[in-house]
């Protein structure tokens, strides 16, 4: 009787840990395809990235470097005034939508817009601040299966002796690329270019 | 065949033990026997079975380990390989911030050196010539570029060649251009590119502008007076490279101080030893040295030449190649020449080599063609005819009649001693992944 006791002691302990484990391993296994494909994505962003050209416009501006105003007009928002953020967020509501946009640089404010994408570029400098959940191609068409994933892109100026960032221009930046599914980063990816390194290629 | 066994039990336990014997059985303590058997085996597989459950669920564990490690491992090798790639852009940026000096300084070996980019990544960059093993000997060699990028135990190594884009500097696409002073003293000037200085133009003569133009601040399109500020050949540079492939001569060796009534070229020298590339370098130890009346086909670098030393009446000239210059002097000189053709007629005696009686017999007009370096003052007297271009380093004078028509374009050629490296590139087809 004690024996038989003792056994099902066990074997409860054991099923119970391993039921509480099968979920966990499942969890896992979800979250190793999901940081497969971040780092995808994030690899993509970056492959892409680098074939913009280099140019000498100030990083951590945004959009500045195309010119957010040229930029908006040839997505048909006008501005009119100065450009601040409360007249982008007042276009951009106009416009409505959810897609890529930016979210940090010198506009104080976020934009959005359904019409604004990354094949309006013209080089890397306009990739800093662009941000898209979920995250989208080139031409502003939605990974629509990847609902709640985001992914961003900063451009900073580093120094190139130290890799530390700088805060002047020293014809070399760093672009990371980070994804996100909800507020988990599952992927950071990083490169670096240069401007004689471009016109080297 | 099974037997059924019935047990008779008597009062007399001694019967019973007797009964039981008889017919082969056990007793009582033998039947408590076999029940602890039977449960001791039950015990035995259930604890199997534990153990078979715990190790499947201990190998999932593993699996699923081992599935992180390598989604893991696979990211970080992309992103080491990014790094890599990294690591090269860097290393161009680095050359052409010190464009002038980023072979002595960086030199052979690490350029970066394990530098982290985050807590689990570093890049590294090496560098060797694998033409002489000496990056800083020579300013076009090709540098092979190792780079390498480390994520936590990832390790990506990719291999370029880094070739120099040699070229003229842009003085050279100019008819003639001067560093200092530009005195324009003559109504008769005829150039197919442009007139330019650094310093200013003075016009003295009259209706230049319909012979050519005269740019002066780079616009090219137009008149100007004012500085233009483009970058002049470096004059020791120029001699290093001519004399690593010329002859060098005595002024002694002229008589007279002279080449006159004579043929030069890479077979024909009646002053010293040929040079297979017809370059000759005379130091002419602060004499007066004339050249006149003669056919060259080659190169003359003169150095230390004294007051007055010039080129005048008739001459044929070219250099033997035409990446090669014409003329290059280290000091100041004049050019006076004549616009009669019959160069031939003052070569009579003169030593010709057999080789070189076709080309002379075929060459009988007074007309200069090259690259001419000046690196003191020139001044061009009279009937001056050059395909070619004229760089000045100090001040130009134009007299006389002036005509340059355009050779090569000098500025996108490799010319001898005035080469120069424009940019780097990556050699296309050179890339490749190396283990490091």
């Amino acid at each position: 009787m004690v024996e038989v006791v003792i056994s099902m002691f066990i074997v409860s302990v054991t099923l119970v840990a391993s039921l509480s484990l099968a979920p966990a391993m499942l969890r896992g296994d979800q979250e190793l395809a999901d940081r497969a494909r971040a780092q995808q994505l994030g690899l993509e962003l970056l492959a892409e990235s680098e074939a913009a050209p280099f140019d000498d416009a100030p990083a951590g501006t945004g959009a500045r470097a195309l010119g957010i105003d040229e930029l908006l007009e040839s997505i048909g928002i006008t501005l009119g005034g100065s450009g601040s953020g409360g007249a982008l967020e007042s276009a951009v509501a106009t416009l409505g939508g959810s897609a890529g946009g930016f979210r940090s640089g010198s506009l104080g404010g976020s934009v959005e817009s359904a019409e604004l994408n990354r094949s309006l570029f013209t080089s890397i400098s306009d990739y800093d601040g662009w941000f898209a959940s979920p995250p989208e191609s080139r031409d502003g068409t939605a990974y629509d299966e990847l609902a709640g994933w985001a992914r961003e892109v900063q451009v900073t100026f580093i120094d190139p002796a130290t890799l530390d960032e700088s805060a002047t221009e020293t014809g070399v930046r760093r672009v990371t690329v980070r994804v996100y599914r909800g507020e988990q980063e599952l992927a950071s990816v990083v490169s670096f270019r240069t401007e004689a390194g471009w016109e080297a290629r | 065949m099974k037997h059924a066994h019935i047990r008779i039990y008597s009062a007399n336990a001694e019967t019973n033990r007797r009964l039981d014997a008889r017919v082969g059985l056990g007793s009582v303590g033998d039947l408590r026997a076999t029940s602890r058997r039977r449960r001791g085996n039950t015990y035995l597989m259930i604890l199997g079975v534990v153990t078979l459950l715990t190790v499947t669920a201990l190998a999932g564990v593993s699996v699923l380990r081992a599935n992180r490690a390598a989604i893991s491992l696979d990211g970080d090798v992309a992103q080491a390989r990014v790094l890599a790639k990294s690591a090269m852009q860097m290393g161009v940026q680095m050359a052409v911030d010190d464009i002038d000096g980023w072979r002595a300084t960086l030199g052979d070996g690490a350029w970066l050196d394990g530098v982290r980019v985050d807590q689990e990544s570093t890049v590294s960059l090496f560098a060797s010539d694998e033409t002489d093993g000496d990056i800083a000997d020579d300013r076009f060699d090709e540098v092979t570029l190792t780079a390498v990028g480390r994520v936590n135990s990832a390790v990506q190594s990719i291999e370029a060649v880094l070739e120099i884009d040699v070229g003229g500097y842009e003085t050279m696409a100019a008819s003639v251009f001067s560093d200092d002073e530009m005195e324009i003293e003559t109504d008769s000037i005829d150039v197919e590119s442009f007139l330019g200085s650094n310093d200013e133009v003075e016009e003295h003569g009259e209706d230049i502008d319909e012979f050519g133009e005269i740019r002066i601040d780079g616009s090219g399109d137009a008149v100007h007076v004012g500085p233009m500020s483009l970058e002049m050949p470096p004059p020791e540079i120029a001699l290093d490279e001519l004399e690593a492939i010329g002859t060098r001569m005595s002024v002694e060796s002229f008589p007279g101080y002279q080449i006159k009534n004579t043929v030069l070229t890479e077979k024909s020298n009646q002053f010293g030893p040929v040079n297979p590339r017809g370059v000759y370098i005379i130091d002419c130890a602060n004499k007066k040295f004339v050249i006149r009346d003669s056919l060259i086909r080659g190169t003359i670098v003169l150095i230390n030449p004294g007051g007055g030393s010039e080129m005048r009446n008739n001459m044929h000239w070219e250099p033997l190649y035409p990446t090669d210059p014409a003329l290059v002097v280290f000091g100041d000189h004049e050019f006076q020449l004549s616009d009669s053709d019959v160069v031939t007629a003052s070569i009579t005696g003169a030593y010709i080599h057999p080789d070189d009686e076709d080309w002379v017999d075929a060459h009988d007009d007074s007309t200069l063609t090259g690259f001419i370096y000046v690196d003191g003052d020139l001044k061009i007297k009279d009937h001056f005819r050059l395909v070619g271009a004229v760089v000045v380093g100090g001040e130009v004078r134009l007299e006389g009649d002036v005509v340059i028509e355009n050779g090569p374009n000098y500025a996108e050629s490799e010319v001898v001693g005035f080469r120069r490296a424009n940019g780097l590139r990556f050699k296309r087809g050179a890339w490749r992944r190396v283990v490091r």
